[in-house]
Formats: C-alpha cells, sequence, structure tokens
C-alpha cells in the first residue's frame, strides 16, 4: 500500500532521515514513534507530499508521489485525509464550512447534499451539532475530531493522523483513540499514526515502527515491540529519562 | 566583504523566491475567478474597508500641499497658479501616498493572515486537499489590490483636490472655481494614464510583498509579528524605488 524506500531527507544542510525503508499494509494501523525531533513529523510530511526527499522514494499503490505533476497529485489528494497536529482547521470558516471544504474542492455534490455529508461525518466524530461553530469556540479535543470529520470527508482510503492525542488530558485521549479505532471499523482506512504517546500507540497499533535518531530502529506488532531487546525501545516505553551529566562533568566543563 | 556576500546573496534569493511567486499568481488568475466568492470577499476587503481612511488621508494631504504651495507662489506674487498644486496630487502624490496607506492596511493584514495560516498548519492542510495554496491565496489579493488601488487613487485624488481648493480659498483667496478650471486646463490624458499605470503596479507590489512575507513566515507569534513589520517596511521600499523608474520609463516615451 504505503512504501518507503530509503528516503533521505534533510532540512538546509540538517540531515533528518537516513535512508528510511517501511512497508505500510493495507488497512493496517501502523503507529510512528519516536522521541521529539527524531524525524517521524518529516516522514509523515514526505508521505503526504508536502516535502520532497534529497533521495529515495514514497510509493503508494505503486505510484511515486514526490513525482507528480500537479494534477495528479490534486487526484490523489482525494484518496488521503490528514489531520494535523494542531488540527489544522481554517479559523475563518465555521466547522461545517471546514468540513465541506474537500467536498466542494473535489466533488460536485449540490449544497443541501454536501450539508447532509457534513452532518454525517460530524456525527461519526462526536460533534453533532458543531456546524456553525467556529474553530477558535472549540477545546483541544474537540478541534482534533472536528480535522478528522474533515480528514474523512471523501472517505478517503489511507489516513495520516499528526500528533492525534498531544496536548489532551488522558481521559479525552483515550477518547481519540477509541474513536480512530472506531472510525477504522467503519471506514476499514489504512492508517498512519505519528505519536509520542506510549499508551496511545499500544492501544490502537497493529503495527508499531519505533525511530532512533535519523532512522528506523524497530518495527513490529506492540507485543513485540514491548518485548524487544533494544535499550533504547526500552527506555521509550519505560519513560526512562536520558543519561544527564553528572555535577563533576559539569564542573570540569565549567572550570 | 562576506558579509556583504552573504547579504547580497539572501537578496538574490529573495528576488527571485518573489518574481517565482507573482508568476505563478498570474498563471492561477483563471482559478481565482472561478472562486468568484473569495475574489469577491478580497476586493471588499481591500477596497471598502479603506474608503475612510484613504478619504481622510487625500483630504489632508491637498490641505497640506496648498498651505505650503500658495506661501512659496505668494511670495513671487503668482498665487493664482495654486491649480496646479492639483498636477502633483494627481501624478505623484495621490498614487504614492495611497499606495503607503495601503501598504500598512492591506499588505500587512495579507502578511498577518498567511503568516497564522502558515504557523497553525492551514496551509499544509490546503496543500495536503490538493489546492494550490498560491492560487487560493495570493492570486485573488493580487487581483484584488490591482483592481482596488487605481479605484482607490482616484477617491483618494478627489478629496485631495477638495481639500487643495478649500485651502486655496483660505489662504490666498482663489476661488474653487479657479482653482479647477487651472487644473482641468492643464490636466493631460498621459499624467492620468501615468497615475493609474502607478496606481497598478503600487497595487501588485503590495499585495505580492504582503503573501510573499505571509508564505515566509516560521516561528509561531514573534514569526508573524516579524513577517507583518517587514511586509510594510519592504512595501514602502519597494514602492518608492518603483515609482522611480516607472516614472523614468512614462517620462521617456
Amino acid at each position: 500500500m504505503i512504501r518507503v524506500e530509503n528516503l533521505v531527507a534533510a532540512y538546509d544542510d540538517t540531515l533528518v532521515l537516513d535512508g528510511v525503508s517501511l512497508h505500510v499494509r493495507k488497512r493496517e494501523i501502523m503507529v510512528i514513534m519516536g522521541q521529539s525531533g527524531c524525524g517521524k513529523s518529516t516522514l509523515l510530511r514526505h508521505m503526504i507530499g508536502l516535502a520532497t526527499p534529497q533521495s529515495g522514494s514514497v510509493r503508494i499503490d505503486g505510484v511515486d508521489i514526490s513525482n507528480m505533476n500537479w494534477r495528479t497529485y490534486r487526484e490523489f489528494c482525494r484518496s488521503v485525509g490528514v489531520l494535523f497536529q494542531s488540527g489544522g482547521l481554517f479559523k475563518s470558516m465555521t466547522v461545517g464550512d471546514n468540513v465541506a471544504f474537500p467536498l466542494r474542492e473535489h466533488t460536485r455534490l449540490d449544497e443541501p447534499v454536501i450539508r447532509i455529508v457534513v452532518k454525517l461525518k460530524l456525527d461519526h466524530v462526536g460533534l453533532r451539532g458543531a456546524e456553525n461553530l467556529m474553530p477558535a469556540e472549540l477545546s483541544g479535543g474537540m478541534k482534533k475530531r472536528a480535522g478528522l470529520a474533515r480528514a474523512l470527508a471523501l472517505d478517503p482510503p489511507i489516513l495520516f493522523l499528526d500528533e492525534p492525542t498531544t496536548g489532551l488530558d488522558p481521559i479525552i485521549g483515550a477518547g481519540i483513540d477509541e474513536l480512530i479505532l472506531r472510525l477504522h471499523k467503519l471506514y476499514e482506512s489504512t492508517m498512519v499514526v505519528v505519536s509520542h504517546d506510549v499508551a496511545s500507540g499500544l492501544r490502537i497499533a497493529d503495527r508499531i515502527a519505533i525511530f532512533g535518531e535519523k532512522d528506523l530502529l524497530e518495527l513490529g506488532t506492540p507485543q513485540q515491540i514491548r518485548s524487544s531487546a533494544n535499550p533504547y525501545v526500552q527506555q521509550f516505553f519505560k519513560r526512562q529519562p536520558p543519561e544527564e551529566e553528572s555535577a563533576d562533568d559539569l564542573a570540569r566543563y565549567l572550570i | 566583504m562576506s558579509r556583504i556576500l552573504a547579504y547580497g546573496e539572501t537578496l538574490c534569493c529573495a528576488a527571485a523566491d518573489v518574481g517565482e511567486l507573482t508568476w505563478d499568481s498570474v498563471r492561477h488568475f483563471g482559478e481565482a475567478v472561478r472562486r468568484h466568492k473569495l475574489l469577491t470577499k478580497q476586493c471588499l476587503e481591500a477596497g471598502n474597508r479603506s474608503l475612510l481612511v484613504v478619504a481622510v488621508f487625500g483630504l489632508f494631504v491637498g490641505l497640506i500641499l496648498v498651505l505650503y504651495g500658495a506661501d512659496q507662489l505668494q511670495r513671487f506674487g503668482q498665487q493664482k497658479f495654486i491649480g496646479l498644486t492639483g498636477l502633483a496630487i494627481v501624478v505623484e502624490f495621490g498614487p504614492v501616498f495611497t499606495a503607503f496607506i495601503l501598504a500598512g492596511r492591506i499588505g500587512s493584514a495579507y502578511a498577518a493572515e498567511i503568516g497564522t495560516m502558515r504557523v497553525s498548519e492551514e496551509i499544509d492542510a490546503l496543500h495536503s486537499m490538493g489546492v494550490n495554496p498560491v492560487a487560493y491565496l495570493a492570486s485573488p489579493r493580487l487581483i484584488a489590490c490591482m483592481l482596488l488601488t487605481p479605484a482607490l487613487v482616484i477617491f483618494a485624488d478627489f478629496f485631495a483636490m477638495l481639500g487643495g481648493a478649500f485651502m486655496a480659498w483660505v489662504s490666498v483667496r482663489v476661488t474653487p472655481n479657479q482653482f479647477f478650471q487651472l487644473f482641468w486646463q492643464h490636466l493631460t490624458v498621459e499624467e492620468m494614464t501615468r497615475s493609474m499605470v502607478k496606481a497598478v503596479a503600487f497595487g501588485a507590489i503590495i499585495a505580492i510583498t504582503g503573501c510573499y512575507h505571509g508564505f515566509k513566515t516560521t516561528g509561531g507569534a514573534e514569526g508573524v509579528g516579524r513577517s507583518t513589520t517587514q511586509s510594510v517596511v519592504h512595501s514602502l521600499l519597494a514602492i518608492l524605488v518603483a515609482d522611480y523608474f516607472i516614472s523614468k520609463l512614462l517620462l521617456a516615451i
């Protein structure tokens, strides 16, 4: 379904991903985890086509998305939905208009039909009756739900979710996890979720990919990852802090 | 020396980016016209909401210009020629001062609006939904500014002339009739065309500079503030430089 091959990505002169290869199977939930700055969001941007790799490729159903012209890319966008970390909702539009946006851009549906689809999608994410609210009036969890409703507007077979539970309290976060599982069952979509929320990752993932610095460290089912012998993976899952310099080291540095 | 070279390189890169943004925006004019609701919104934003400030500014530019002009001409006993001040208003002061106001009002708003969209991932969202951000955000703004700036310049000129005529009567007792008669006698079609050409060019500069800084925004709220300030400063500089070259070119034709 999604095949990343030897992907090399950099911002200016800083190498972020160094030859990453990854295969996401059809209808699975793949959770990409790793510490902040390890390049997981960069990988997601390359998978969506928001960034061009220095070398390597991202193929979705065999098509290399970094070499698409705009017309083909626009068609490709119909088959993917993206939830951004901050929700990415258009602040100048109501929630209803946000969800209707992809429908107005990509279909010739009449306005009454669009309104029905919007109601349906908002109902699916638990935001019934929120059509006329502005994004500024929504809580963090509601923003994520509204973003999900927009991502689902065109019934895409692939969903990319960037940090869906970040910044939410554990109860709301657990609610988002359940919603992701319910939507996965309902839409039978392939989902790629970027997260550093261990509990969430273990709850929703079919497979987990753990990233170290610039590269993929471990890939497997939640059970396999949990029993991994890799010290970094163990440190990540046990939430152990990085080794800090001792007071003597610090004193030596200062002197 | 290396700092100067680095600055030159940055300037060249920025010029290339601005050129690319301009060409991209022009290329997508058709798409902007197709999204006519968005275009109308931008025209109303740029036009209607600028009317009052442009009128007040125009009025006071007229008052001040004639106040000083009359004083100078009176020294030589030539105050009857005060109506010619209107030519300076139409050719130079109207387009330049209106553009200055719009750079502060519209250009900064474009930079802030697009900059906020950039830092809150709205532009990424547009792109990921297969909507070209330049076609959606920059093209309608460019069309709106290029259409509305000439209209606002004529509006500002009108109020500047009213202010000028009033001041001519108050300061040197030249009646409004004499003031306007001399003005219309000497105003040529070439001068009016020159004024409109400048207005269109200044409108394009304001829109492109605002959008460019908006798209280039990084670093959260602080970055948005920086982009907004840079947009105004660079617009004002670009307007003055363009004014010189356009004037030279049009006078040579």
